[in-house]
C-alpha cells in the first residue's frame, strides 16, 4: 500500500461525482440548457425561467427537509421576503447583484435565528411553527405600505447585474440559471462534507447525533439558515421574472405546493427536486393537452352520446384550476402511500432493474439509505 | 499518598445517587480516575452497573451528586457537550445511525475534530478535501485496527449485534475521548472479536484514554489490565478508601 | 432523598401555579360574558367590551371543536390531520348548499351533512391508517394531500356560489328577553350546542370501550393494543372528528359566512390544541376558548390585522416558553414512555 495510491484512492470517494458516467449525461444536460435560448421560443424560455426558479426552491426545502429533517410548510414566507427586499431594493436603482446578495442575507439571518428558536422542539412543532411564521409574514406583508400594500408592487422590468442589462428574457435566463447551477454546486458539495454528515445524522436520529458530539440545535439552525436564504434568492428572482408581486403569490398554497413538489420529486437525492419542479411546473399544461386529447376523442370517434358527454365534461374539467388541484391531491396521496421515495426512487428502482436485468436487482440503490424520512418517526 | 505529577484526576465521582424519580436504584458511588487508568465494575445483573453508567454519561438524569469530569462537574449537561469534552460511551444499545454505512459512522465520529464550518463546505477549496482525506485516513486506521474490513461499506442495521458493538467500539474510539465508558461491551461476542476488541482497549489505554467498564459476573473475563470492584444492590460496598482513587 | 422531594415539591407548585393561572383566565372571560348578559342595564363601554369578547368566545368554540377533533385523531393515532379544516368546510357547504335542492329543514339537512362527513372522514382515515407508524413527512402530506381533494369536492358542491347561500338557521333573529335584557338566541345556542357536543365527547370517551382503547394507547403505546382494535378505534377518530369538524362548519357559517377560506380554520384550532396541551381534550377546548377570546381583544384594543395575527403569535410565544401547553405533559410528542396525555 504505497502512499500516493492511498491518497488518490480517498480522494476519488470525496470527489463530487463518483462515478464518472454520469459526467457525460450531465455535460450534455448543461449544454442543452446553454443553448436552449437559441433552439426555442421566448415563450418557452420565460417558462423554462419559471422551471428554474421552482428547481430552485425545491432545492432550498431538499435542504431542510430532505438533509436535516425539519419540515416547513411555511417557506413561502421566506420567498416573499426575498421577493419583496429585491423589488425595494431594485425601486431604489440598486444593482441586482447587491439587491440579490442582500436579499439572500436577510432571508438566511432570519432563518438561522428561527431555528434556533425552534430548533430543540420536536419535529411535529416544528412543522407548526413554519405555518405560523408564514401567516404573520403574509399579514405584515399584505398590509406594509413599502411593499404596497394588498395590490402588490411592480418590479423595474430593466434590472442592471453588475453593470450587464438584464433586458430581455434570454439575460434573465442566463442569470436564474447560473445561480440554479451554484446553489445546485453548493448542496452537492455539503452532501459530500462532513457538514452533510451531521445534518443527516440529526435528521435520521435526533438522539444519535448527540451521542457523535453534534450540536443538534446548531446545525439546525445552520440548515434552516441555509435554507432560507436559497429560498429568498428564489424570490429575489422570482421578483425580476414576474415584474409584479402580491402578497397572495405566496400564500399558504404556494407553502404546501413547494413541499409537496420535492415530496412527489423524491427527497433522496437532488435529481428529485427537478422531477418534482417539472410535475409542478408543467402540470397545467399536461392537463390542458390531456383535455385537448379527450375532446378530440370524443368529437373524432363514434360513441354512444353518454361516454361522449362525459368524456365532454372531463375535458372540461381539466381546463380548470381545480384540475390542478385534484391532480396535486391525487399524486401527494399515491406518493405518500405507495411511493414514498417519490419519482426519483421509482426511477431509480427502474435503472437497478434494467441494469441487473435478466438477474434482480438485489440491495436497495444508495437514494434510499439516504432518506432516512421514509420509514421512521421520531 | 502523592501522585506524580503527570497522572491527575480525570474523574471523580462523589457521592452519585439515582435516576431521578421514584425507584433510586444507585447510591452514594465514589471513586477517582486518573488519566489512562481502568476501572472494572463486576456485579449480579440488576445491581445498577448500566444505570451507574447511564448516569455518568447524562443518559438519564441523576438524584444528587456529581460527577467531575476534567474539573468541572457534568451532571446535566448536554449530550453533545459531553462527547466534545471527550466522554464517550458504549452501551447496550449502540449509538450508530442504523441507515447509513459503517464508513459512514465511522466518519461522523470524526465530527468532534472537524476544522471547517458549513460555508467552506458550501465551496469546497482543497484544504476541506485534504480534511476529507485526513479524516478518511484515521477511520481506515480504526477500520484495520477493529478487523471491520468486510462490512466497511454494509448498512449497520443490517449487521448483527457483535458486529454492531464493534463498529460502536470504533465510533467511541475515533471521537478520541479521555474517557471511555463501556456496559458490557465484551458480551456475546467470540474469543476473536474479544481479543480485537481488548487490544484495541489496550492500545487506547496506552494513549491516556480512561476507561471505566462494567461486566457482567460468570461471563468471560477481558484481559486489561485494570482494578476490578464489585457492585451490589446499587453501591459499591467493597471499596475501601484506599481503593477508591484508582490511578 | 432530599433532592427527590424537593422536585416533586416544586413540580407541584408550578403545577398549581399554572392551574391558577388557567383558573384566573376563564374566570376573567366569563366576566365580560357576564357583563354583557347584564350589560343593558349597566350600559355603555363595559358592554362594548364584553360583547366583543363574547363573540371572540363563540369563536372561540368554534376553535375547540375543531382542536378537539384534531386531538382525537392525534390521540388515536399520533398523526396531525391538516384536512381538518377541509371537512369544516365540506360540513358547512353541503349543509346549506342543499337548502336549494332539497328545501329540507335545518336538522335534517345538518344531519345529513354529518353524516356525509363522518362518512368521508371514515374513508379518509382508513386510507391514511397504514401510514401512521411511518415518518411524520408522509403523514403530513397525506393528510395535506386527502384536505386537496375534499376541498375540491367542497367547490363541486358549491360551484362558486360561496356567498349566495343562504346561512339560515332557526336560531337567527330571534332574542330572548330575560329580566329586560336581549340576548340574541344564535350565540347562545351555539355555546349550548358546543356544550352539549363536549360533553357528550366525555361521556362517550370515559365509558366506552373505545375510551379506554385512547387511555391505553395513550399510556402504554401503540404496541399494547392488537391491531384490531387499533384499526377499529382509529376508524372511531376519524369518524367523530368528521362529525365534529361538520357541526363546527355548520355552527361557524352564519356566523362568518361561508368562504373559500373556511378550510384554513385548521391553522388557528392548531394553535388552540397547542396552547391547551397538545393532546389534551380539555386543552383543546380551554385553548380553542383562550384563543378566540384573545382574537377580539385583540382585535378591539390593537387593530384587525392583529386580530389576524393573534393566533399565531400566540403559537409562537407557547411553542418558545412552553411547549407543552396549559395541560399537557412533555412526553406527548415522544414514543410513549410514561403517561403521555393528561
Amino acid at each position: 500500500m504505497a502512499r500516493p495510491f492511498l491518497k488518490t484512492h480517498y480522494k476519488q470517494d470525496v470527489r463530487l461525482l463518483v462515478r464518472g458516467g454520469g459526467a457525460s449525461i450531465y455535460g450534455l444536460v448543461l449544454i442543452l440548457a446553454l443553448t436552449a435560448p437559441w433552439a426555442v421560443s421566448a415563450n418557452m424560455i420565460s417558462q423554462l425561467t419559471y422551471f428554474y426558479i421552482f428547481a430552485l426552491a425545491g432545492l432550498s426545502l431538499f435542504i431542510l427537509v430532505g438533509m436535516s429533517g425539519q419540515i416547513s410548510l411555511g417557506h413561502g414566507a421566506f420567498m416573499a421576503c426575498g421577493a419583496y427586499a429585491t423589488a425595494v431594493l431594485q425601486g431604489s436603482g440598486s444593482d441586482l447583484a447587491l439587491s440579490l446578495a442582500l436579499s439572500v442575507a436577510l432571508t438566511g439571518v432570519t432563518g438561522f435565528v428561527f431555528g434556533m428558536l425552534i430548533g430543540r422542539l420536536p419535529r411535529l412543532l416544528i412543522v407548526f411553527a413554519t405555518f405560523s411564521f408564514a401567516f404573520i409574514i403574509l399579514e405584515i406583508s399584505s398590509r406594509w405600505d413599502a411593499a404596497g400594500g394588498a395590490s402588490g408592487v411592480p418590479v423595474s422590468p430593466a434590472p442592471v447585474f453588475l453593470g450587464l442589462l438584464l433586458d430581455t428574457g434570454s439575460r434573465r435566463y442566463f442569470l436564474v440559471l447560473g445561480v440554479l447551477c451554484t446553489a445546485l454546486l453548493t448542496v452537492l458539495n455539503v452532501q459530500r462534507s462532513a457538514s452533510g454528515r451531521a445534518l443527516r445524522a440529526i435528521r435520521d436520529s435526533k438522539s444519535m447525533g448527540a451521542g457523535f458530539g453534534v450540536n443538534i440545535v446548531h446545525y439546525r439552525a445552520l440548515a434552516f439558515a441555509y435554507s432560507a436564504g436559497m429560498m429568498g434568492a428564489a424570490g429575489s428572482l422570482y421578483a425580476i421574472w414576474a415584474l409584479v408581486l402580491e402578497p397572495s403569490a405566496f400564500d399558504l398554497m404556494l407553502s404546501v405546493s413547494l413541499l409537496a413538489m420535492v415530496f412527489i420529486g423524491g427527497m433522496g437525492r437532488v435529481h428529485g427536486v427537478f422531477f418534482g419542479a417539472a410535475f409542478l411546473v408543467f402540470l397545467p399544461e399536461g392537463l390542458a393537452a390531456l383535455g385537448r386529447s379527450l375532446t378530440l376523442l370524443s368529437t373524432r370517434t363514434v360513441m354512444p352520446d353518454a361516454v361522449g358527454m362525459g368524456l365532454h365534461r372531463a375535458a372540461e374539467f381539466f381546463m380548470t384550476p381545480l384540475a390542478q388541484t385534484t391532480a396535486l391531491g391525487l399524486a401527494i396521496l399515491i406518493v405518500a402511500r405507495y411511493m414514498p421515495e417519490g419519482i426519483d426512487g421509482v426511477w431509480q428502482r427502474g435503472k437497478n432493474y434494467a441494469r441487473a436485468f435478466p438477474l434482480s436487482p438485489g440491495q436497495h440503490g444508495q437514494g434510499a439509505r439516504r432518506t432516512g424520512l421514509i420509514r421512521d418517526k421520531s | 499518598m502523592t501522585k506524580p505529577p503527570d497522572q491527575q484526576v480525570l474523574l471523580a465521582v462523589r457521592r452519585l445517587c439515582g435516576p431521578a424519580g421514584h425507584s433510586v436504584r444507585v447510591r452514594d458511588i465514589n471513586f477517582s480516575l486518573g488519566t489512562g487508568a481502568a476501572l472494572t465494575i463486576m456485579g449480579p445483573s440488576g445491581a445498577g452497573k448500566s444505570t451507574l453508567l447511564e448516569m455518568m454519561a447524562c443518559f438519564r438524569p441523576s438524584a444528587s451528586g456529581r460527577v467531575i469530569f476534567r474539573g468541572r462537574n457534568i451532571l446535566g449537561l448536554a449530550a453533545f457537550r459531553l462527547a466534545r469534552l471527550g466522554l464517550a460511551m458504549v452501551a447496550e444499545r449502540p449509538c450508530l445511525l442504523g441507515r447509513a454505512t459503517v464508513l459512514e459512522n465511522l466518519l461522523l465520529g470524526r465530527h468532534a475534530e472537524r476544522r471547517t464550518g458549513l460555508l467552506q463546505h458550501m465551496v469546497f477549496p482543497p484544504w476541506v478535501t485534504g480534511e476529507e482525506v485526513n479524516h478518511r485516513r484515521r477511520v481506515e486506521e480504526m477500520i484495520d485496527l477493529l478487523d471491520l474490513h468486510e462490512v466497511r461499506y454494509e448498512i449497520v442495521g443490517d449487521l448483527p449485534a457483535d458486529v454492531q458493538r464493534t463498529v460502536d467500539l470504533g465510533r467511541a474510539l475515533v471521537m478520541r475521548p479521555r474517557l471511555l465508558l463501556c456496559d458490557e461491551v465484551f458480551r456475546g461476542l467470540s474469543p476473536a472479536q474479544s481479543g480485537t476488541l481488548s487490544h484495541a482497549l489496550t492500545l487506547a489505554r496506552r494513549r491516556g484514554v480512561a476507561l471505566v467498564m462494567t461486566q457482567e459476573e460468570g461471563r468471560g473475563e477481558a484481559d486489561l489490565d485494570s482494578q476490578v470492584v464489585r457492585m451490589e444492590a446499587g453501591s459499591l460496598p467493597s471499596m475501601s478508601e484506599h481503593e477508591r482513587a484508582v490511578s | 432523598m432530599r433532592t427527590e422531594r424537593r422536585l416533586e415539591s416544586m413540580e407541584r407548585f408550578f403545577d398549581t401555579v399554572w392551574r391558577g393561572l388557567i383558573g384566573g383566565a376563564l374566570f376573567l372571560l366569563v366576566l365580560p360574558f357576564l357583563s354583557f348578559l347584564i350589560g343593558e342595564k349597566s350600559g355603555g363601554a363595559v358592554l362594548s367590551w364584553g360583547g366583543v369578547i363574547a363573540s371572540g368566545l363563540l369563536r372561540g368554540c368554534i376553535y375547540g371543536l375543531v382542536a378537539l377533533a384534531l386531538t382525537l385523531i392525534y390521540r388515536a393515532q399520533r398523526l396531525v390531520n391538516f384536512a381538518q379544516g377541509d371537512f369544516v368546510a365540506l360540513g358547512a357547504v353541503s349543509a346549506f348548499a342543499a337548502s336549494a335542492v332539497l328545501a329540507a329543514e335545518y336538522w335534517t339537512r345538518a344531519a345529513l351533512s354529518i353524516a356525509l362527513v363522518s362518512a368521508l372522514a371514515v374513508l379518509s382515515g382508513a386510507f391514511v391508517r397504514p401510514l401512521a407508524p411511518t415518518s411524520l413527512l408522509r403523514t403530513v402530506m397525506a393528510t395535506l394531500g386527502l384536505g386537496f381533494l375534499i376541498r375540491v369536492l367542497t367547490e363541486e358542491i358549491a360551484q362558486e356560489r360561496f356567498s349566495e347561500m343562504v346561512t339560515e338557521t332557526p336560531f337567527l333573529g330571534k332574542e330572548f328577553i330575560i329580566a329586560g335584557t336581549k340576548i340574541p338566541f344564535q350565540g347562545l345556542a351555539l355555546i349550548l350546542i358546543t356544550a352539549g357536543l363536549c360533553g357528550g365527547l366525555l361521556l362517550f370517551v370515559r365509558h366506552s370501550r373505545w375510551g379506554s382503547a385512547l387511555r391505553a394507547i395513550g399510556c402504554a403505546g401503540e404496541d399494547a393494543l392488537s391491531d384490531a382494535i387499533l384499526r377499529r378505534s382509529g376508524l372511531i377518530a376519524w369518524g367523530l372528528a368528521g362529525g365534529l369538524g361538520a357541526a363546527a362548519g355548520i355552527l361557524l357559517a352564519p356566523l362568518a359566512g361561508l368562504t373559500e377560506d373556511m378550510s384554513l380554520i385548521v391553522f388557528k384550532a392548531i394553535p388552540a390544541a397547542v396552547l391547551g396541551g397538545f393532546g389534551s381534550l380539555r386543552g383543546a377546548l380551554t385553548g380553542g376558548l383562550l384563543i378566540g377570546a384573545a382574537e377580539a381583544g385583540a382585535g378591539l384594543y390593537i387593530s384587525d390585522s392583529a386580530e389576524r395575527m393573534t393566533a399565531y403569535v400566540i403559537l409562537l410565544v407557547v411553542l418558545v416558553i412552553r411547549p407543552r401547553g396549559l395541560f399537557g405533559t412533555s412526553q406527548a410528542f415522544r414514543k410513549i414512555d410514561g403517561p403521555a396525555f393528561s
